[in-house]
């Protein structure tokens, strides 16, 4: 085996392609492997996922028909540690696609380092087309259907599209009626009264945060009155603004939400915005009352201010040749999965923005889903400040490794990640061995 | 008995809407998804007050659906050079490993509308269609609607956005959610 790293200039492609699902899961491994000279057979065994499990699905529906749903579960690798991954319900779910997205929570689990390899499932259906009872059937037939692969030691689902803390439920409570005790710890995203952990919530979002304000320190910057906008006011997003104004003196000036944006140059009245989308859910930015104090602007508008930190925490693909050219922002830290293109990444690089690439800026939701799982096993609660405080540390290390090799080798950081991921999957299986 | 919602079982009556009554249609596709997501309870369900009904995350996720058949369908009755609708939820992370699934539903009906080309009189219609559906909303029992001043979030795009994954239209490719194609012209 050979995991020296090559020295390498920036590389000519990012690790985007712009290619179907699989293919491009799959270039990203390759781009990672190539950088790293890694041994062929290490590189075929990462290829490929360690098992697939299709399954029929049977329901009786309310009306006393049957139904027969397809549903899937992809481990990908198990060389770092019991497998995680969400498990979706969605119509176009397919095989490839959740072999693709097991991959790419394998390298995600590497990055953040956490003991885990890489899964993804799902069932091909759409549950609005589903009542509440049968939607409960499918999941506890599914999760009986699966659980021969499923384990707290083995592999560890999560929610995912569609697919709420409810679901989560009914599929613990059903491992658990089949093993006769209670298991929480065979999935993740609970309710907190039912072994969920706290500081969830906030977790990805506190994440993106100190992504951001550890790039900062990097670039020998102070977080104090740093101008931030935040494109998707989401679960992500509202958490990012708030952390970074409250713990870390940032100023938000920009944030947006599918209506649209606001703009105050010295800073947004967050407490009164929160305070607002808090009591009216579900509401627009839109219609706050800006009472005169706050500018209204377009999405696009906020992608192009003159910021120090700008995070898509939206959708994919807002960042595009289209309008790379024109962000003004220092930093951009991806707070959505792949807001980012292929094209759009290139530009920036050039351009010398530092981009926190998705797979570590956004890991802070799945090192709380780890500590849910630790916390499970021990049956051992921690506060959120505990919490907090452990999240800290794991997105700091996870960031230090990789703005570190990026530095070592003169990559830029979303392909010093996928290199460290690749490196630490691969070291793992080398280090095991192949059995027998 | 349960019925599945799908989209033949909106009123093929739609095909014939008029511009000009707008409002009544608003009326009368609110009350189709109400009967199809009352259709989705069990029977002893299904005669509860709207209230009472309005109180469940499933029965409003069920109605939403519902609603964004029936709209689907108006849209591509108003302007031909629809292809196809898709409907797609703003705040579904692909991966909930980093975000948590939202504590209220998004009552706002995200739809890319794939289209030939754009148009202001369809962004015009849209507007307009809004308004009025807002204001047959907004009469539900419900705080949750009476509270808002806008229900539709419609985006047009071109095969070109398409291609080229532009804006909302680079969803159409995506490799974390799809959006749900809930119409298409024959």
């Amino acid at each position: 085996m050979n995991l020296t790293t090559k020295t390498l200039s920036a590389p000519s492609e990012t690790l985007y392609p712009g290619k179907g699902m699989l293919d491009t899961a799959q270039t990203q491994l390759d781009k990672a492997s190539d950088y790293l000279g890694l041994d062929e057979g290490l590189h075929a065994i990462i290829s490929q996922p360690e098992r697939e499990l299709t399954v029929a699905i049977p329901i009786r529906r309310d009306d006393g028909a049957i139904s027969v749903y397809t549903g899937y579960r992809v481990q990908h690798s198990s060389a770092r540690g019991p497998c995680k991954g969400g498990i979706r319900f969605h119509p176009v779910v397919d095989l490839d696609e959740v072999k693709a997205l097991a991959l790419l929570m394998t390298l995600k689990c590497a990055v953040a380092n956490l003991p885990y390899g890489g899964a993804k499932g799902g069932i091909s259906v759409s549950p609005a087309e589903l009542s509440n009872h049968e939607l409960e059937r499918l999941t506890r037939r599914y999760a009986t259907m699966i659980m021969p692969i499923l384990g707290g030691k083995r592999d560890i689902p999560a929610p995912d599209v569609n697919t709420s803390p409810r679901i989560m439920t009914w599929f613990m409570d059903t491992v658990s009626m089949i093993q006769g005790q209670l298991t929480p710890e065979v999935i993740t995203g609970k309710p907190v009264e039912l072994g969920g952990s706290q500081g969830r919530i906030e977790a990805t979002g506190r994440g993106v945060a100190i992504a951001a304000v550890e790039t900062l320190r990097r670039l020998g910057r102070s977080s104090e009155d740093i101008r931030v906008a935040v494109q998707g006011y989401g679960n992500v997003g509202i958490h990012a603004a708030r952390i970074l104004a409250q713990e870390y003196g940032c100023n938000i000036v920009a944030v947006s939400d599918e209506s649209g944006g606001l703009y105050n140059t010295n800073g947004l009245p967050l407490l009164s915005l929160n305070d607002y989308l808090t009591h009216n859910p579900g509401e627009f930015l839109s219609n706050y009352a800006t009472n005169g104090h706050v500018d209204r602007i377009s999405n696009e508008e906020l992608l192009e201010l003159a910021v120090d930190v700008l995070i898509p925490a939206a959708i994919e693909n807002q960042i595009t040749v289209g309008n790379a050219d024109l962000i003004q922002a220092q930093i951009l830290v991806e707070g959505a999965n792949g807001p980012t293109t292929f094209e759009a990444d290139a530009i920036l690089r050039e351009r010398g923005i530092h981009v926190v690439p998705d797979i570590l800026a956004n890991a802070g939701g799945v090192i709380v889903s780890y500590l849910e799982w630790v916390q499970d096993l021990q049956w051992f609660f921690l506060e959120v400040s505990e919490v907090q405080a452990r999240l800290q540390v794991m997105m700091q290390r996870a960031f230090e490794e990789v703005w570190s090799l990026s530095e070592r080798q003169q990559i830029d950081l979303r392909s010093a990640a996928y290199v460290l991921a690749v490196e630490r999957v691969a070291r793992a299986i080398d280090q095991r061995g192949i059995f027998p | 008995m349960y019925t599945e919602i799908t989209q033949k079982d909106v009123r093929t009556q739609l095909d014939e809407i008029q511009v000009s009554s707008i409002f009544e249609t608003s009326e009368t596709i609110t009350a189709n998804a109400l009967d199809l997501a009352r259709k989705k309870l069990l029977p002893r369900e299904q005669q509860a007050e709207l209230a009472k009904l309005f109180e469940r995350r499933d029965f409003i996720e069920y109605f939403k659906h519902a609603l964004a058949l029936e709209i689907s369908q108006v849209l591509a009755s108003y302007d031909q050079r629809i292809q196809a609708v898709f409907l797609f939820e703003e705040s579904a992370n692909p991966d909930a490993e980093t975000e948590d699934y939202p504590a209220s539903v998004d009552l706002t009906i995200h739809l890319l509308a794939s289209v030939t080309s754009a148009s202001a009189a369809f962004e015009s219609f849209v507007a307009s269609f809004d308004r009025s559906l807002t204001e047959v909303l907004c009469e539900l029992p419900s705080n949750a609607f009476a509270r808002r001043t806008s229900f539709l979030d419609i985006i047009p795009v071109t095969k070109k956005d398409i291609d080229e994954r532009r804006g909302y239209a680079g969803l159409l490719s995506s490799i974390y959610v799809h959006p749900l194609k809930i119409w298409q012209r024959d």
